[in-house]
Formats: structure tokens, C-alpha cells, sequence
């Protein structure tokens, strides 16, 4: 009983002696610190005043009923999650469902039984500070998570950024980033690496959540910290990324990955990509849509790649061709109906597509469509088109 | 769920149920320890139930994978198909692991 000796405890009751009672019972526990009130309206107040730790609440008041007061208390925000135990000199079931359906915690009938008081009291004192703690907890929790999702999102390419590679090297790069929970395990990034070259990259780390945000910050710090001569070689990159990743990671953690290089003047892209879903092409003609295998060991899982262990590309970009990277979430995450688009599901939404002039709009909005919410895993992707110059 | 279904010949078979992702990781490493206790020195994994895995499950085979090597234990898989085929495909674990089929 000690933790609880200093609870605010309102006692209301019309009866004085009543009161008494409780307050003697209480007292031999080690409670101290009480409050009366013999009506509903003084009732309210005080317990709008003084914030008791407990309320015990007499049934049958004069003016008001002890229900009344009730709804009352529940309705005010800052006072509903209080625990109010009724006291009442009828055992009816009729009553007791009442005070429940209003939100009550207990009853306690008269007479009082002493021990039954004493243990009740100390079971909802307990009850509403571990309450209290869930949601100090939870309001933290909330906090420093949207803290952390600006982070995150502050990692990801800037509008003012992705306005610089369209204007410097004609590339309209569009994008949706979706964390499944506050936080994603997937990544993305456009850097310029120098007047004629700009790389693209999409990671899709295993899990989602905090520990997956984590590691996004791993990654992009890594590249952030390579030289720039170096990541215009894919080969290299994701090796370099591999191995320190490997280093980094918990044993049974990874990441999928898609990097590529583009010649901004030429349009080639030379790309590299591990247990990654198939990238595409979507040409300008209109034709059937492209489909570049992105298959490889995950990164982080070994030391060292070897080149057989990911898969590597050259491909070209025409003037109003886009190449579309993505994770897996996009053919994986369910439908309304229980079906997921999987490979062929996604091919027939970009052969649909390219009859729109708004291609990456019209996947996106057919996805959205029917696709369930709350997402189970964190959707990116990114499209890269190939502007004609001016 | 993940369950040895038995050990026989120094070979534990351990049978994946549908669902091989998060919710299969106490249960999976279990049976890996299970059977790796009993001193087999080959764990064959049963896939033939398997409809749906994730890149959890990717983390576990790894796991169970190094584990299993430091006491000369293979891990093989078996009767891999449909969506769990196109995982291992698409992560090149068929190349790491030896399927049976």
C-alpha cells in the first residue's frame, strides 16, 4: 500500500457518516489525502479542481443520481480515465451494468466490507497509474517518432534537388515513399555525381519499422561518404556497400538493392541490382513494357560479393522513356479482393499505362484503388524519364 | 509454425507450415537448435506447405545456414515451388542452399 499512501481520493456520499466510514476504512490502510463532496454538482467541481488519484461515488444522491455524475466526469477529457468506484446499498445486476456501460471500474456495496475497500482501492489505484504511465509512454513514444520521421524524410531527395537534376540534366524523376508504420526500412536517393552523370538507388531493408529506419541512415551515410568518382561504377558500389553493411548489420539483417548510373547525354544507364523485383522499362512508343531482372544475393548477408552474385546491366533510355525501380511492397501488399498483382498483375497495370500520358499517376492511383490500408510493408518507387532537351 | 517431423539416419526434417515469415521465427529456430542438439548432420528443410515467405524468413535460412556449418551440419530444401521458389530465385538462395525436388 506504501506507493500509493499519498492517492487524492474523493469520497462522495450525501451521508456523512457514510463518508466516515470509507474514510476511516482507508485510513487504517495508510491513505490520507481526502476529498468530500454530498452532491453531484460539488462532486463535479472538486473533481475538476483537485484531479483525484480515485473516486468512490455514492448511487443514490439527493438531487443527482451518482450515474449522472458519471457521465459527466467521462465526458471531460481530462478527467475520463479516472478510476470512479460506486457505492451502493442495492446489489442489483440492473445497476451494475449501467455504472459499467458508463464507464465505472468497480462497485462497492454497503455495508462496506473493510478488506474488500482496501483491496479494491489498492487494485485501481495500481491500475490507473499504470494508465497514467502507458500514456506518458505513448505520448513520448508519438513524439520522438514523427521526430525521427522528419529525420528520415530530411535523408530522402529534396524538391529543390529533384528541380536541379530536371533542369541540369532533363531527368523528371517522380516518386512515392509509404512507411507502413511511422518509420520505413526503405530508401531512396538521385545525386548528381558530375555535368554528365546522375545515379538513382532504392533500398528496401528486411523488417520495417525503427530498427529498419536505422539502418536507412546507414546506408545513405555511406554513399554520402564515398567519393563520387567511385560511385559511378555500380560494380564497385555495391560491393563497397555490401561490405560495410555486412560489418554493420545484425547477422540475420539485409537489404535489397537497385543502383544505377546514367549517362544524362547518351541515356545509357549502366545498373546493378540484388534480390530486387524486376525493374521496366517504359518506352515512349507505347510499346510492351520492358522487364529487367534485378535477382542477387542480399546485401549485408556475406563479406564480400562476387559478380555472380548480382545482377548487372546496361540498358538505354530513348527521349520519353522512363525506367521504374520499386519495392516489393508494390506487387506483394494485398487487395481487397485477397489478391496481390505479383509479377503479372504489375505488368498488366504498366501495359495499361502506357496508353495514359501521366504514367507513373496512373499506377499509382490504380494501386491505390483497391489495395488494403494500412499497408503491411513500406511502398517506394521511383521513376526516372528521360525529358527531351530543350 | 516450423516443427521437426523427424530424425532418422543422422537427417532431421523440419516441416514449414504455410505462412514462413516473422510469426515462424521462435518456432524455426527451435527445431534448428532441436535438431542440431540431436547431432544430425543434415537438417532438411520441408517446403511443401510453404505458400508465402518474406525477407524474415530469408534472415532465418541465413542464420540457420552459419549455425548449422559450425558443426559440419548441411542445410538442404526441399520441395520448394510457386512463390517460395520465386523468392529463393530472386535472392539467389538457390544458389547458397541445395534444393530437392
Amino acid at each position: 500500500m506504501d506507493e500509493f499512501k499519498g492517492a487524492k481520493i474523493l469520497i462522495v456520499d450525501d451521508q456523512r457518516h457514510n463518508r466516515d466510514l470509507v474514510k476511516f476504512f482507508l485510513q487504517q490502510a495508510g491513505y490520507s489525502n481526502f476529498i468530500e463532496a454530498d452532491n453531484a454538482s460539488s462532486a463535479y467541481d472538486l473533481t475538476l479542481k483537485h484531479i483525484p488519484d480515485i473516486i468512490f461515488l455514492d448511487v443514490q444522491l439527493e438531487e443527482e443520481s451518482g450515474f449522472d455524475v458519471c457521465r459527466k466526469i467521462k465526458a471531460q477529457e481530462s478527467l475520463k480515465d479516472i478510476p470512479i468506484l460506486f457505492l451502493s446499498a442495492f446489489n442489483e445486476t440492473e445497476n451494475k451494468v449501467i455504472g459499467y456501460k458508463l464507464g465505472a471500474v468497480d462497485f462497492v456495496n454497503k455495508p462496506i466490507n473493510h478488506y474488500e475497500l482496501m483491496a479494491r482501492t489498492h487494485v485501481h489505484l495500481k491500475n490507473g497509474q499504470l494508465l497514467k504511465q502507458l500514456q506518458t509512454y505513448q505520448a513520448r513514444t508519438s513524439y520522438e517518432l514523427e521526430k525521427a520521421k522528419k529525420t528520415q524524410n530530411s535523408i530522402l531527395p529534396s524538391k529543390r534537388e529533384l528541380a536541379a537534376l530536371q533542369e541540369n540534366h532533363y531527368l523528371k524523376i517522380e516518386s512515392v515513399f509509404n512507411s507502413s508504420s511511422e518509420l520505413a526500412g526503405d530508401y531512396w536517393k538521385a545525386l548528381e555525381l558530375d555535368d554528365q552523370h546522375v545515379m538513382i538507388t532504392l533500398a528496401d531493408f528486411s523488417g520495417h519499422g525503427v530498427y529498419s529506419a536505422l539502418n536507412t541512415v546507414r546506408i545513405d551515410l555511406l554513399i554520402a561518404q564515398a567519393n563520387k568518382e567511385n560511385l559511378k561504377n555500380p560494380k564497385k558500389t555495391i560491393k563497397y556497400l555490401n561490405k560495410n553493411l555486412h560489418k554493420a548489420l545484425p547477422s540475420d539483417e539485409f537489404c535489397s538493392l537497385v543502383y544505377l548510373v546514367m549517362n544524362t547525354q547518351t541515356g545509357v544507364i549502366e545498373y546493378v541490382a540484388s534480390n530486387s523485383p524486376d525493374l521496366y522499362i517504359l518506352k515512349a512508343d507505347g510499346s510492351e513494357p520492358v522487364a529487367l531482372k534485378g535477382k542477387g544475393f542480399p546485401l549485408g548477408l556475406t563479406k564480400n560479393l562476387e559478380d555472380s552474385d548480382f545482377t548487372y546491366n546496361k540498358v538505354k533510355l530513348n527521349f520519353g522513356d522512363s525506367l521504374m525501380a520499386y519495392s516489393d511492397a508494390l506487387t506483394e501488399e494485398a487487395h481487397e479482393d485477397g489478391s496481390r498483382w505479383l509479377d503479372e498483375g504489375l505488368y498488366n497495370v504498366l501495359q495499361e499505362a502506357q496508353a495514359s500520358d501521366e504514367k507513373f499517376e496512373y499506377i499509382l492511383d490504380k494501386f491505390n484503388a483497391t489495395v488494403n490500408k494500412p499497408l503491411q510493408d513500406d511502398l517506394t518507387i521511383v521513376s526516372v524519364t528521360r525529358t527531351s532537351l530543350k | 509454425m516450423a516443427q521437426v517431423l523427424n530424425m532418422e539416419n543422422n537427417i532431421a526434417t523440419i516441416l514449414i507450415d504455410k505462412d514462413f515469415n516473422f510469426e515462424t521465427h521462435k518456432s524455426f529456430r527451435n527445431a534448428v537448435k532441436e535438431s542440431l542438439e540431436s547431432g544430425v548432420k543434415q537438417i532438411i528443410l520441408e517446403f511443401k506447405e510453404v505458400e508465402y515467405m518474406d525477407s524474415t524468413a530469408l534472415g532465418l535460412l541465413m542464420v540457420a545456414k552459419d549455425t548449422a556449418s559450425e558443426v559440419d551440419c548441411e542445410i538442404k530444401l526441399q520441395n520448394v515451388a510457386g512463390y517460395a521458389r520465386k523468392i529463393l530465385e530472386m535472392s539467389q538462395f538457390d544458389k547458397k542452399f541445395e534444393i530437392l525436388n
